[in-house]
């Protein structure tokens, strides 16, 4: 991996976009990056590092610390690094991760994002694709990273004075030897997992050997000696002979059981034999004295029956009988029915008189109406008339009301323009006056005018000279001039003003003057109007007296009102009677049918009745009983008394046939029990059961003695089976355990009296050994051929020794402890195992290339000495196209190194100049 | 007239942790006295005149005693600044000290101004310069190399070649390609191939050169190193380490004469079993002592400080050191199953292999952790 161009934007102390162009600096060699401290020299190791794998380089920066503080909230934070990998270029993309504070005042975090661009142009987007592609492309992931290209501040002294736990876990990151790790804790498990099932066999093998019911005290004894799950070997062959034992004993008891039992059983069967056969004795017995009873009873019952048999023939008499009073029972009902039918009828007469006689009842009142209605009719014949007139009457009345509003509005117009006139000619005086003296002024004014001309001329008068008006030549008096000149504009001005008075006055006038006609004109009407109604010579009075008629008039109004509603009522009356006496006729024609047909049906009726009261009488005659209910009650005695001759009859057979079935059975009962009973000797009933209780006494006896060593045996040869059968797996599963512990303790650096390494560590150490050699290459030359890094030998006790280093100084001859060092030789020791470990790494990963270092501050404890020939082997290493970056802030490689970035700190942020030579 | 030519003193310098000042010291007296008997009229020191761009207060005090009495002598100096020197430091009060006939040359600012050292003598002062140093001063070049660089530099001098001319300067030079023979105590070129070829000072009749410790000549034999008066490392230990006497004629011919020197302690290698090195003589000369024997030998430092008084160096050759301790175990680790590997770990173990039922288990073991992936 060889970087070509790094951009940083907003990142670190970077606040701008920041470029780095790699290329500047060739295909190897070394190059230094100096500046003050703090301006940003780690950050482009950073830079470096979170470009590839999304984290920064030294454990002690945290990713979304990264962003700049410099940079103002729009600015993105990102990384983009264009490399080379085998000879092949990619691009990746890297955007920081950072807090949001979106509008509504939430704080979000925006996750961080990659992208990365492939040589073949295929494009990444997807963070998670994106890491791992970097890890596939580059063949080492982020802590080999930090391990061997780049050499963070701080990080490899770390490395180099860590504990063994420490270095552990750094190797085992990076050669993955977690592999082993997991079988160790594998292995581990088994053997604890095979352990505690060796321990659950013991304890179901304690729990069955516990279960043993001892018949003996060496037999007891071992089962309660502690551990007897390891001397069951001795424990089997005594259970075995136990059980045998307890087996014969259990078997004999079997076979004398048996017999008991058989015994009992014989002994059971005599004693209920010998029971049933005293019981049919008594029954025999018993039998034979009834019989005789039985006999007679049945001759009796024979007898009455032959007496109920004799009653033949009054039964059949009965039958007859009972026949012919049903077919009776007929008759009567038909009878009925007639007799109900006839009632029908004569409702229906009754009914239809009374409808006949409704009819004519009506006929009558339509007929009486008819009359009086005509005569009312008669009554309204002038009606139309009437109604005529009071319709014009109203008419005229509302003529009339018209006109004495009329002359009402008129007489109030002329009040108004009387008093408008008044106005008008309060108004023409004023004018009037007011002209007049306008006149007076005017002709004043023209008077002096006149003067004023006449001193005008007179000025000019001359004696001797003649007059320009009237041509005298002697002027005797000549106006004398005065104040009071008017000039001929003043009394213009005075003559118009008299004019338009005039004119104001003869407008008025004219005013007036219309005023006046109309009153005259209104006059006159009102003066034609009053003659003509009241009389009236002057219009004085007239309004009262239009007041007056236009009250009167009302009330008229009001009356005419009344009896034209009256009218039409009348009118409506008038109307429904003409149609009345129009439906007359035809009502009358169809009462006159309805009457004509009730009296048909009524002659119908009649005939229907009187033939049906003869059929009646008839039947009647015929009929013995009078009602049917008396014949029923014959019908009822009758067959009463047959039922009970029948009923005796049937009985009497019963009794018959039950008494001689009786018979018949005692019989057979008898010869039967004669032939059961045996003829010979029965033995003792109580005998037998007093021998039969012995028996079984004896029998429970032995049961019970039986029962325990039964238990015993049950007992103790299932937990002999159990025991076999586990006791074989149990052997099985602790040999197994034997292996496992052994391997278990092999492999987790248990064994006693050997070195305490775990195989994981052997690996490690393996690999740790192989470090060192590629480390002491270049150490031994760093300190002149003098150190030497050695592998710690391994303190017995201690599982975790192994990867200890030590130094062998060659000037003592003897190794000591690699805390020892001082501070420079530290840092050479470090960086050699650094480069070291970069070397196997390499190998190990098979072919990845790192043609980059980076290696961060460290030279500033280094005497120039020193310095020289660590530079001497870095420039060895760069020699092989790669390229070497130093941070550096000593003097004195600035002056050696050519090619530099230099940072400077603004306050705005840090920038970077690239010095080439 | 007689020249003496020098350079590289490297004062202050600590070799192993050994300060050689006092071995400096006796070496300049060399030069001094050297100086003084032949008669010289200068000497010329083609840089590297500290070892450090800010060097120590006994460094400065030991030259600024040189130079002083060289002056004293009434001999020149003509002084170049070398890569390890700050050249602002050399430099100071330059203008005033050239008065007196101490040269040191100033910052290359677009030309070089000759100092005539006597009659028809032209001595050219051109201080240690980079490419990024002159290309401010030579804009219309396009000056990617050191020896475009220095064709750029020469370009601009205006020399008269009726007179000798002799070019002071301590960069890199190579002949056609071919690179000098160099010590460990040279630098390494930190950065681009800074040479510059011997080509470019073809109109010079003597060029006085610097930076290599070992004497020899480029090309020909008027462009030569002086070498460094002392040796710095191991790889110079059989240096002839000497001084170069010029003798100018009027007719433009140089005659060249190497005067060796003799420290006050040499560098050498001893090479040898405890028991032999043991028997040696005293010597407090620089000692790498190679020890031969198998065991290492403890307190061996002390144990020899008794022969010689001044050991740098101890290493061992022997069997041990020699074996190529090459990778293979990570092949080993590689190409074994992980079964095999634990099968060998077992035996070292419990000094036996693993028999067939515990293999079954391990096998089983690993087989079930496969499956897990």
């Amino acid at each position: 991996m060889k970087p070509l161009k790094l951009v940083l934007n907003a990142f670190g102390p970077y606040a701008d976009k920041t470029e780095i162009d790699f290329t500047n600096f060739g295909e190897d060699g070394l190059y230094l990056i100096t500046g003050e401290t703090g301006a940003g020299k780690t950050t482009i190791f950073d830079a470096l590092s979170f470009a590839l794998y999304g984290q920064a380089s030294g454990s002690i920066r945290d990713s979304q610390s990264l962003r700049s503080d410099f940079a103002n909230d729009n600015n993105l934070t990102y990384v983009e690094l264009t490399f080379l990998n085998h000879g092949e270029e990619y691009f990746v993309h890297r955007e920081c991760a950072y807090k949001k504070i979106s509008k509504n005042g939430n704080e979000t975090t925006v996750s961080e994002k990659a992208e990365l661009i492939k040589p073949n142009k295929i494009n990444l987007n997807i963070l998670k694709e994106v890491n791992e592609e970097i890890i596939n492309i580059l063949g080492i992931d982020k802590n080999q990273f930090a391990q061997i290209v780049m050499i963070a501040q701080g990080e490899f002294q770390k490395f180099l004075l860590s504990p063994t736990k420490e270095r552990e876990k750094i190797f085992r990151k990076i050669f993955r030897t977690n592999l082993y790790q997991t079988f160790q804790v594998k292995l581990n498990e088994k053997y604890k997992e095979t352990n505690d099932l060796k321990k659950q066999f013991e304890i179901v093998l304690k729990k069955d050997i516990n279960s043993i019911i001892p018949n003996s005290d060496e037999l007891a004894q071992k089962i309660n000696t502690e551990n007897a799950v390891y001397y069951i070997d001795e424990l089997l062959p005594l259970l075995e002979i136990t059980v045998k034992n307890d087996k014969k004993l259990t078997d004999s008891f079997d076979k004398n059981s048996k017999k008991l039992q058989e015994d009992i059983a014989i002994l059971n069967k005599e004693t209920e034999r010998t029971k049933s056969i005293n019981n049919d004795k008594k029954a025999l017995k018993e039998l034979n004295e009834a019989l005789p009873g039985i006999k007679k009873e049945f001759e009796v019952a024979e007898k009455l029956y032959k007496t109920e048999k004799a009653k033949d023939k009054e039964r059949n008499e009965l039958t007859a009988e009972i026949k012919q009073l049903e077919k009776c029972l007929i008759e009567y009902d038909e009878l009925n029915n007639k007799q109900i039918e006839l009632a029908n009828k004569n409702k229906d007469l009754t009914v239809s008189k009374e409808n006949l006689k409704e009819q004519n009842e009506k006929l009558k009142k339509l007929e009486e109406q008819n009359k009086s209605d005509k005569n009312e009719f008669e009554k309204l014949k002038n009606l139309s008339g009437e109604i005529e007139k009071n319709k014009s009457e109203i008419v005229k009345n509302g003529e009339k009301q018209e006109e004495l509003t009329e002359i009402q509005n008129k007489i109030s117009d002329y009040k108004n323009e009387q008093n408008n006139f008044e106005k008008q000619k309060i108004l023409i005086d004023c004018a009037n006056k007011d002209y007049q003296e306008k006149q007076k002024t005017a002709d004043l004014l023209y008077k002096l005018f006149i003067s004023s001309q006449a001193k005008f001329l007179a000025k000019d008068l001359k004696a001797g000279e003649k007059c320009p008006v009237c041509g005298s030549t002697t002027h005797p008096n000549p106006a004398k001039a005065t104040k009071d000149t008017v000039t001929e504009e003043e009394y213009n001005k005075a003559k118009k003003i008299a004019e338009s008075s005039q004119n104001k006055y003869t407008d008025l006038a004219k005013e007036v003057g219309k005023i006046e006609t109309i009153l005259k004109n209104i006059e006159k009407d009102l003066l034609k109007f009053g003659k003509k109604e009241f009389n009236l010579k002057v219009v004085e009075g007239l309004e009262e007296k239009v007041e007056s008629a236009l009250l009167s008039n009302e009330k008229d109004a009001k009356d005419l009102k009344i009896k034209k509603s009256e009218l039409e009522k009348k009118q409506i009356q008038k109307d429904k009677l003409e149609e009345s006496i129009k439906d007359f006729d035809s009502n009358k024609i169809v009462l006159n049918n309805s009457i004509k047909t009730e009296e048909e049906k009524q002659t119908e009726l009649k005939t229907v009745i009187s033939a049906l009261s003869a059929t009646i009488n008839e039947k009647q005659k015929n009929l013995k009983y009078k009602t049917k209910k008396d014949a029923e009650k014959v019908l009822q005695e009758k067959q009463q008394k047959y039922d009970e001759l029948q009923q005796a009859l049937e009985k009497a057979q019963e009794e018959k046939e039950e008494t001689s079935k009786k018979m018949s059975e005692a019989a057979g009962r008898k010869s039967e029990l004669e032939k059961k009973i045996p003829k010979e000797e029965i033995p003792d009933i109580e005998n037998l059961e007093k021998s039969l209780n012995e028996k079984q006494k004896e029998l429970e006896e032995m049961v019970n003695s039986n029962k325990q060593i039964f238990n015993r045996y049950e007992t103790n040869s299932n937990a002999m089976a159990n025991i076999k059968e586990t006791y074989k797996i149990y052997v099985k599963t602790s040999e197994q355990i034997n292996i496992l512990d052994n391997l278990n303790r092999t492999a987790n650096g248990l064994l006693n009296g050997k070195q305490k390494i775990t195989f994981e560590n052997y690996i490690l150490g393996t690999f740790f050994e192989e470090i060192i050699i590629a480390a002491n290459r270049r150490f031994k030359e760093m300190t002149s051929y003098q150190f030497e890094l050695r592998k710690a030998k391994t303190k017995s006790g201690n599982a975790q020794t192994g990867l200890d280093l030590d130094v062998f100084d060659s000037y003592t001859g003897k190794t000591r402890n690699i805390s020892t060092l001082s501070g420079g030789e530290s840092f050479k020791a470090a960086l050699a195992l650094s480069l070291g470990l970069s070397d196997i790494v390499q190998q190990q990963a098979g072919g990845i290339q790192i043609e980059t270092m980076f290696i961060d501050e460290g030279f500033g404890s280094l005497d120039p000495e020193s310095l020289n020939q660590t530079m001497k082997i870095l420039s060895d290493l760069s020699g092989n196209n790669t390229l070497i970056g130093i941070i550096s802030h000593v003097d004195e490689l600035r002056e050696k190194i050519d090619k530099k970035i230099v940072v400077t700190k603004t306050q705005s942020g840090s920038k970077l100049d690239i010095c080439v030579v | 007239m007689k020249l003496l030519h020098i350079s590289d003193l490297h004062i202050g310098k600590k070799v192993k942790g050994f300060s050689l000042l006092e071995d400096q010291k006796y070496i300049l007296k060399q030069i001094t006295e050297t100086a003084v008997e032949q008669k010289v009229a200068g000497i010329i020191i083609a840089g590297d005149i500290y070892d450090v761009s800010s060097p120590s207060n006994d460094a400065i005090n030991l030259f600024d005693n040189f130079i002083t009495d060289i002056h004293s002598k009434g001999i020149s100096c003509y002084v170049v600044s070398g890569n390890h020197d700050s050249i602002y430091r050399i430099a100071f009060g330059s203008d005033i000290m050239a008065k007196e006939n101490i040269y040191f040359a100033k910052r290359y600012k677009g030309e070089i101004i000759p100092i005539e050292a006597g009659k028809n003598v032209n001595i050219w002062l051109l201080p240690f310069i980079r490419p990024m140093d002159i290309r401010e001063y030579h804009q219309d070049f396009a000056i990617g190399s050191y020896d475009e660089m220095m064709q750029a530099v020469i370009k601009n001098l205006d020399i008269n070649t009726k007179k000798t001319n002799i070019l002071v300067t301590h960069q890199f030079v190579t002949c056609s390609g071919k690179s000098p023979e160099k010590s460990d105590s040279e630098i390494a070129a930190l950065g681009t191939l800074d040479n510059v070829d011997v080509s470019n000072f073809k109109e010079f009749d003597y060029v006085a050169l610097g930076h290599i410790h070992k004497p020899q000549i480029m090309g020909r034999d008027t462009v030569r190193y002086a070498g460094s008066p002392l040796k710095y490392s191991f790889s110079e230990k059989n240096d002839k380490k000497s001084m170069v006497l010029l003798d100018i004629s009027p007719d433009k011919k140089i005659k060249q004469e190497l005067i060796p020197f003799k420290p006050l302690h040499d560098m050498r290698e001893y090479i040898g079993t405890f028991e032999e090195l043991s028997k040696n003589q005293e010597t407090d000369d620089y000692v790498r002592i190679i020890l031969k024997d198998e065991n290492y030998i403890t307190d061996i430092k002390h144990k020899l400080e008794n022969k010689f008084k001044n050991i740098m160096e101890i290493l061992y050759d022997n069997t041990y050191t020699r074996e190529n301790k090459d990778i293979k175990n990570v092949q080993f680790i590689k190409n074994k199953t992980p079964f095999d590997l634990f099968n060998q770990f077992y035996e070292i173990q419990n000094n036996r292999p693993l028999n067939d039922i515990q293999s079954e288990i391990v096998n089983e073991i690993f087989t079930e952790m496969e499956e897990a992936k």
